[in-house]
């Protein structure tokens, strides 16, 4: 067979899944790792099959439906990651939030605030949210906050791509630095950067022409 | 510096929790509450494409001398000294700067954690980032309890005896040698001669045990604890069961008021029947819990029987070994073990793996029983003892509710890490996230806190995470399975970890003899200490137990709580 440590691997997968394929068909609720097997060997077992890569990847977000799942599992599983053998090798199949948990941002933004504490226990114990749930502080504490932000002189410039490709500008590019195809007053942006979150960015198409907001560096400017 | 324009939920979808959010650790009734966040608002440091973490954005050009090794980015610290922090960890040479501001002082005030050229970002967004724990019993049976603390997050490990002779503890030591757990022996004392403690000493013994399967009697624990004096050592006890040599009242007598710490103090791990226990209301006495009975279960007394009779030398054919071992199983002990702990008068848990115990449930375990004791404390059984800590809660809050439990979370996670840490003499190494302390971390994603670690940091390098297949185009592809990062295979893990010994071993000779590429440690500071000096479970109970059940009163009133059907942290992670 001159087995692989990757067929084996799928053999391990096989075995889960098989395990988990018997506690289902008795009426046991899933746990989080033969819920995982179980959309692993889906999807494997599709890939066997000849099917494409659209088709592999519904085997494995249909291969446990959320019902099937212990309370509180659904919480446990954010993505799963696997390479499939398809007819045109192998591949990657990652499958996003597949018992529908609806996400962290989203399931937190579902719970809403934090209850009055005054009004007595929650009503229903269902409610309550789901292992690793965050709950929202319900406003802005700011004992809790780190040190306030120190005011740093903050401008908006109007900025055109000159350029015949789309052109990005991350967060803390020093924006006097940035691609010479944009045009704006470059003495007015020294030692700033656009102020927006750390990791986002600006996107400008050709010719588009946009204000954004730019602030001071801080530190030390050395 | 920038005021967010996000949402508050794309921010958190980004950067993890703010301060002022709750997060519900796992699948446990436990809420902690971000108290404060120390990353530059605005200046985050984020790798990636369109990230900041670049040259001269958050990572400074300079490789200047206080340039961080790696830096854990923007985890949740759940510490028991420093408190459930949002910030950054910088690392250097394997210990930890500090919690703090990590960025690139050019352009951000008050970074205290400068990221340059060299240092390696880890993405901690989202996650909690505990210290490691420090197992306080582990019996070295066998290698496969390495892979077992690892993925417990367990990264010191303090051995409990029967690692003598000193040829058998240098096979040991080589043997651990490859694997990235800082460790300490302790040696069984076995004699009321100087000498062969001695020789255990040199050998690199960190300490040692007093057992009753090899004698504990008063003329031992004193002989033992007046030697201990001498060289600044810890001693760990488990006392004479059979009340052949002593009593409680005469193993209180023989430890007379020095500093030692009490073995499975709930009893069925061995020792005074049925009242050893009586323990917790000596100051000096450090006491622990061992993983069976913590929490309490309705299955606890079952497996008991078996399990001691495998462990300590007796035989199911034998009908006097099973009697013996019978009468050590008390459910009223078992029902008090958990009100000393919520109490503060039990210390400490440790596994006592492969000994009566299980070393990858040693965190586990204490935070069901910080569940437990929640749920305890809202019970009639659980209200109103003398003593019981403050823990603010949530008027109204029952079981279940939100209220904010970051003072049981450090209570308890203590018992597992700076508690066990200061009682052994290695708290200026390991057992908190404090600037100067070994960078031994491990992350963990909420929703699986204290049962499953997303990666465990040794000395400030990736050692041991649920990796995936080899042939990945990504990391984490299933199947994903507990397996060694490159800190953590055989030639990494000795640069990572180091050897705890007594001030006696002669550290160069010990190194060659063992042919080590560990740092050789000496413990400090083991002796004199009392729960006073401990970090938060400092309480002596004045309790009353009755020497015929082992029932526990406390002012008068029954201390006990009942058996738990089902714990958390269980059935919903593992396979079967």
């Amino acid at each position: 067979m001159r087995l692989t440590a990757w067929e084996e691997e799928r053999l391990l997968i096989f075995a889960a899944a098989e395990l988990a394929r018997r506690h289902r068909s008795v009426g046991l609720r899933l746990n989080a790792p033969e819920a995982i097997a179980m959309m692993c060997d889906a999807m494997l077992e599709a890939a066997r099959a000849g099917r494409g890569y659209a088709e592999v990847e519904a085997a494995g977000y249909g291969a446990v439906s959320p019902d099937e799942v212990i309370d509180g599992v659904r919480e446990l599983v954010d993505d799963v990651r696997l390479e499939v053998l398809l007819d045109d090798g192998a591949r990657l199949i990652v499958l996003v939030d597949p018992l529908r948990r609806g996400g962290r941002s989203g399931s937190d933004a579902a719970l809403g605030p934090e209850p009055d504490a005054a009004r007595g226990p929650e009503p229903d114990v269902a409610l309550i949210p789901g292992p690793g749930a965050i709950r929202p502080s319900p406003g802005e504490d700011p004992a809790a906050e780190g040190e306030a932000p120190k005011a740093l002189p903050r401008i908006h410039l109007e900025v055109r791509n000159g350029s015949r490709r789309v052109i990005r500008v991350s967060s803390h590019f020093p924006f006097d630095r940035v691609n010479a195809r944009l045009e704006f007053d470059r003495a007015k942006a020294a030692g700033s950067h656009l102020d927006i979150d750390a990791g986002s960015s600006v996107r400008w198409a050709p010719g588009e022409t946009k204000t954004v907001p730019l602030v001071r560096f801080g530190g030390t400017g050395t | 510096m920038t005021t967010s324009r996000l949402s508050p939920e794309a921010w958190r979808a980004r950067f993890g929790p703010r301060a002022g959010d709750r997060i519900r650790l796992a699948d446990t009734n436990l809420w902690i509450r971000v108290e404060r966040d120390l990353q530059a608002p605005g200046d985050e440091p984020i790798w990636g494409y369109a990230k900041n973490l670049r040259v001269g954005l958050a990572q400074g050009s300079d490789a200047g001398p206080s340039e961080l090794d790696a830096v854990v980015v923007g985890a949740v610290v759940v510490d028991p000294t420093l408190g459930v922090v949002k910030a950054d960890i910088g690392i250097k040479d394997g210990r930890i700067v500090g919690i703090g501001r990590a960025g690139n002082p050019s352009i951000t005030d008050g970074i205290d954690l400068p990221i340059g050229p060299h240092t390696a970002p880890v993405p901690g967004y989202g996650l909690i980032a505990t210290p490691g724990a420090v197992d306080s019993h582990v019996h070295t049976i066998s290698p496969p309890l390495i892979p077992a603390a690892l993925s417990g997050g367990v990264t010191t490990l303090i051995s409990a005896g029967f690692d003598e002779p000193p040829a058998a503890m240098e096979r040991t030591l080589r043997g651990l040698e490859g694997f990235p757990v800082n460790v300490g022996l302790q040696a069984n004392a076995r004699s009321m001669d100087d000498g062969p403690l001695d020789a255990l000493l040199e050998a690199g013994a960190v300490g040692f045990k007093i057992h009753e399967d090899y004698g504990a009697y008063p003329e031992i624990i004193d002989h033992t604890l007046a030697y201990a004096g001498a060289h600044d050592i810890s001693v760990s006890l488990h006392t004479d069961g059979l009340h052949e040599s002593a009593e409680l009242e005469d193993t209180v007598a023989a430890i007379g008021g020095r500093t030692v710490h009490a073995y499975h103090v709930e009893g069925s791990g061995g020792g005074h029947v049925p009242d050893l226990l009586g323990l917790v209301r000596e100051p000096n006495v450090i006491c622990s819990s061992t993983t069976p009975t913590i929490p309490w279960g309705v299955s606890a007394g079952d497996e008991t029987v078996g399990m001691t009779v495998l462990n300590h030398g007796a035989s199911f054919g034998v009908p006097e070994d099973l009697e013996l071992i019978r009468e050590r199983l008390h459910p009223a002990t078992m029902a008090a073990e958990g009100p000393l702990h919520e109490l503060g008068a039990i210390q400490i848990v440790n596994s006592d793996s492969q000994g009566m115990g299980r070393i990858m449930e040693t965190v586990r375990r204490t935070f069901q029983l910080a569940d437990a004791m929640k749920h305890w404390r809202d019970s009639a059984a659980g209200r109103g003892h003398p003593g019981l800590p403050d823990d603010r809660p949530v008027p109204g809050a029952g079981p279940g509710h939100a209220s904010e439990d970051n003072h049981r979370v450090a209570r308890y996670l203590a018992k597992v890490t700076i508690e066990p840490a200061i009682t052994h003499g290695i708290a200026d190494h390991v057992g908190s996230l404090q600037a100067g302390r070994l960078a031994d971390i491990v992350l963990w994603r909420p929703a699986y806190f204290g049962v499953k670690p997303e990666a465990v940091i040794k000395g400030g390098h990736l050692a041991w995470s649920p990796l995936g297949e080899g042939n990945a185009t990504v990391e984490r592809s299933e199947p994903t399975r507990y397996r060694p990062e490159w800190a953590g295979l055989a030639h990494g893990a000795p640069s990572v970890s180091v050897l705890f010994v007594s001030g006696v071993a002669h550290r160069r000779s010990l190194a060659r003899r063992l042919d080590t590429g560990r740092s050789i440690v000496v413990v400090n500071g083991c002796r004199g200490l009392t729960r006073g000096s401990l970090a938060m479970n400092r309480a002596t109970a004045a309790i009353e137990i009755s020497p015929v059940d082992g029932r526990v009163t406390l002012a008068g009133r029954p201390l006990a709580s009942e058996p738990l059907a089902s714990v958390p942290l269980s059935r919903r992670y593992f396979l079967r």
